[in-house]
C-alpha cells in the first residue's frame, strides 16, 4: 500500500478526495471508503456492469448485513440495476469519464460530504446517468456517523436541500427504470 | 436404485457448482460481530430488527443474480479504472484486501 499512498494527514473528506483526484487521468474512477468489502470479483464486476449499462455515476447496492443510511440503496433481489435520480456519496462510488468532467471537483458542502447528492440530483436532471447496481453487493462495516458529528452532517444536508427547493431527501430517491437480469442475456 | 436417483436430483438442484451456495465471506464479519455481542451480553438487536436482517439474508442467499452477473461480467471488457481511497490506518487491512482482489492501480 505504501507504493500507492501519496499523502497523509487530517482534512475534510471531500477536500482530501479533490486533492487525490485533481491530477488523475484514469478511465473510470472508483472512490471508496476504507471499511467496505466485496465478494472476490465484486468490485471489478461493478465497474464492468457500470460500463456495460452506460452509467456515469454508479454505486453497488448495500448487502443484507451492510450498514447503510438509506434503505433505498439496499439491494433489490432479482434485478441487475436501477437507474435512479439519487446516489449516495459513499461508501463506494464509480465515476465514468463523463461524470468526472461534470461532478469533479466535489463541492465541499460538509466535512464528510453530506448534501453533495443534491448537486448530483440536479446533474441527473440534466442528463447524467445515475444508478444503483443491485446485483453487486457490498458490505459496509463502519457504523454510519461514528467518526463525525451526525447533527452537523444533517444540518449540511438540510441546507443543501433547501438551496434547491427540495423538501426531503426521499424526494430525490426516485427510480427511473430497472435493468432486469434478462435484459443483459445472463445465463 | 432410489438412493442414487435422489442424489443426482440433489446435485441438479444445486446447479453446476454447489460451492456457490455457501455463505459469502463478506457476510462473516458482521455475523461474528453480532454473535460476539450476544455472547458478551451487550445490548443486542430487537427481535424485529433480527427478523428484518434474517429476511434480507434469506433473500440475498436465494438470489442467483449476483453469481450470474459475476459469471457474465468475466467476458465483458474491463475499462481502464483506478481506485481512490482515503484510509485510516486502523482499516488498512480492508483496503489492502480490496486492492489485492482487484489488482487495479490506486491513489491513497
Amino acid at each position: 500500500m505504501a507504493n500507492w499512498t501519496i499523502g497523509e494527514g487530517p482534512g475534510a473528506r471531500l477536500e482530501l478526495l479533490n486533492g487525490l483526484t485533481a491530477q488523475l487521468d484514469a478511465g473510470y474512477l472508483v472512490v471508496t471508503d476504507d471499511d467496505v468489502t466485496f465478494s472476490r470479483r465484486g468490485l471489478l464486476a461493478a465497474i464492468k456492469v457500470a460500463h456495460h449499462l452506460g452509467m456515469d455515476l454508479a454505486q453497488p447496492a448495500h448487502g443484507p448485513l451492510s450498514r447503510s443510511t438509506y434503505e433505498f440503496n439496499r439491494f433489490k433481489p432479482g434485478i441487475l440495476a436501477r437507474r435512479t435520480m439519487f446516489v449516495e456519496q459513499g461508501p463506494v462510488l464509480i465515476l465514468s469519464p463523463t461524470a468526472q468532467r461534470t461532478v469533479l471537483p466535489f463541492p465541499v458542502v460538509d466535512q464528510m460530504g453530506w448534501g453533495v447528492e443534491v448537486h448530483w440530483y440536479a446533474a441527473a436532471a440534466q442528463g447524467l446517468v445515475l444508478g444503483i447496481l443491485d446485483a453487486i453487493r457490498m458490505t459496509h462495516h463502519g457504523r454510519v456517523g461514528a467518526s463525525y458529528n451526525r447533527a452537523t452532517a444533517d444540518r449540511s444536508l438540510a441546507k443543501a436541500l433547501s438551496s434547491r427547493d427540495i423538501t426531503s431527501v426521499f424526494q430525490m430517491q426516485t427510480v427511473l427504470s430497472v435493468y432486469s437480469a434478462a435484459s443483459c442475456s445472463l445465463r | 436404485m432410489p438412493a442414487v436417483r435422489y442424489r443426482s436430483r440433489v446435485r441438479e438442484r444445486a446447479g453446476p457448482n454447489p460451492g456457490d451456495r455457501t455463505l459469502p465471506a463478506s457476510h462473516l464479519g458482521p455475523l461474528l460481530r453480532g454473535a460476539e455481542r450476544l455472547w458478551r451480553g451487550l445490548p443486542s438487536p430487537t427481535p424485529r430488527r433480527l427478523n428484518r436482517i434474517a429476511r434480507r439474508l434469506r433473500k440475498d442467499l436465494a438470489d442467483p443474480t449476483p453469481r450470474r452477473v459475476e459469471r457474465a461480467a468475466r467476458l465483458w471488457p474491463m475499462p481502464p479504472a483506478r481506485i481512490v481511497c482515503i484510509y485510516r490506518f486502523s482499516n488498512h487491512r480492508m483496503v489492502k484486501k480490496l486492492l489485492s482482489q482487484t489488482g487495479l492501480p490506486a491513489t491513497l
